[in-house]
């Protein structure tokens, strides 16, 4: 970091045009560790109460924002709650309708045995079709 | 009602924190929103998309204070992602509304002249520019927590704001 602070001058074109010049690049590299400089350019930036009220105005939001947003999250988590209520008895159902279908498998519980039919489709047609051919 | 999560398993935000959320930031959050977006109704659902992650997926522990900066920082990437899947919309990229829409103040027409310019110059600044200046000038952020926000180093935050409110007020010159 140069240790000689820019003057006004240069803050001022380093400002206007950034670092697109060699002397706004020494003047950037400056600003950017210089607490000093932020004092300045602080004070040469600093933006009128006006404009400020202005940009309060300008981005205002709706009066009912805060109402219409308390709602619109109400009913998207009751939404959410409600689709997950459903999926929870769709898994209860299919695990109540595959003990039916297969009460030996559930039994067990563990991996396919011999009387199964392999899940990757490699047994033969004899076991597949039970061996009846 | 008790609302249930269905994605995580653990402790989330009571409504009652959630609601407290919404009091509190719904408004820093729209601007935020706004500052990208620049749609007025869009900005409304980025408020509602910020406050949903909130309740889902809040940094701190139920029943601690949610920090604004992870907040605003949720709200401008919902917004950021908001527009990415929206890039047909009828704004250009880097355009804002004719008129701040949705806002309807009982001004002097010489004051929504005013504002009318105001929000001109602000069209003419780039997306980093606007947040800044609402961070600073209208949420009142420090340094510190518009770094948090906009994941840039301290130094950097201050550099361009500074160039931001000049741009700002050059572009002022020009409006009025």
């Amino acid at each position: 970091m140069i240790h000689r602070h820019p003057s006004r001058k240069q803050l001022q074109l380093w400002l206007d045009i950034g670092a697109s010049r060699r002397s706004t690049r020494r003047t950037e590299r400056h600003v950017a560790e210089c607490e000093h400089c932020h004092d300045a350019l602080e004070e040469l930036t600093e933006l009128d109460e006006a404009i400020i009220a202005d940009l309060q105005l300008a981005t205002a939001p709706p009066d009912d924002l805060t109402a219409r947003t308390q709602v619109g999250v109400d009913d998207r988590l009751r939404n959410e709650a409600a689709i997950g209520s459903f999926l929870d008895l769709f898994t209860i159902g299919w695990d109540v309708a595959r003990t039916v279908l297969d009460p030996a498998d559930e039994a067990i519980g563990g991996p396919a045995t011999d009387g199964d039919i392999p899940h990757d489709g490699s047994g033969s047609a004899d076991e597949i079709d039970g061996g009846t051919r | 009602m008790s609302l249930a999560n269905h994605d995580e398993d653990r402790v989330l935000p009571s409504e009652e924190e959630l609601r407290d959320v919404v009091d509190r930031h719904a408004a820093a959050v729209y601007r935020v929103a706004l500052s990208v977006v620049r749609d007025p109704s869009l900005a409304d659902d980025v408020v509602q998309e910020t406050m949903l992650t909130a309740w889902r997926r809040s940094p701190v522990a139920a029943g601690k204070e949610i920090p604004r900066a992870w907040l605003l920082k949720v709200a401008r990437n919902s917004a950021i992602s908001l527009l990415r899947t929206r890039r047909e919309d009828l704004h250009g990229p880097d355009t804002l509304p004719e008129a701040p829409g949705g806002i309807e103040t009982p001004r002097t027409v010489e004051g929504r002249a005013q504002l009318a310019e105001l929000w001109e110059a602000m069209r003419h600044l780039d997306e980093d520019a606007r947040a800044l200046i609402i961070l600073k000038e209208v949420d009142g952020l420090s340094y510190e927590e518009i770094a948090a926000t906009l994941e840039l180093p301290l130094p950097t935050v201050k550099t361009r704001l500074f160039r931001a409110r000049k741009a700002l007020k050059n572009a002022l010159k020009e409006w009025r």
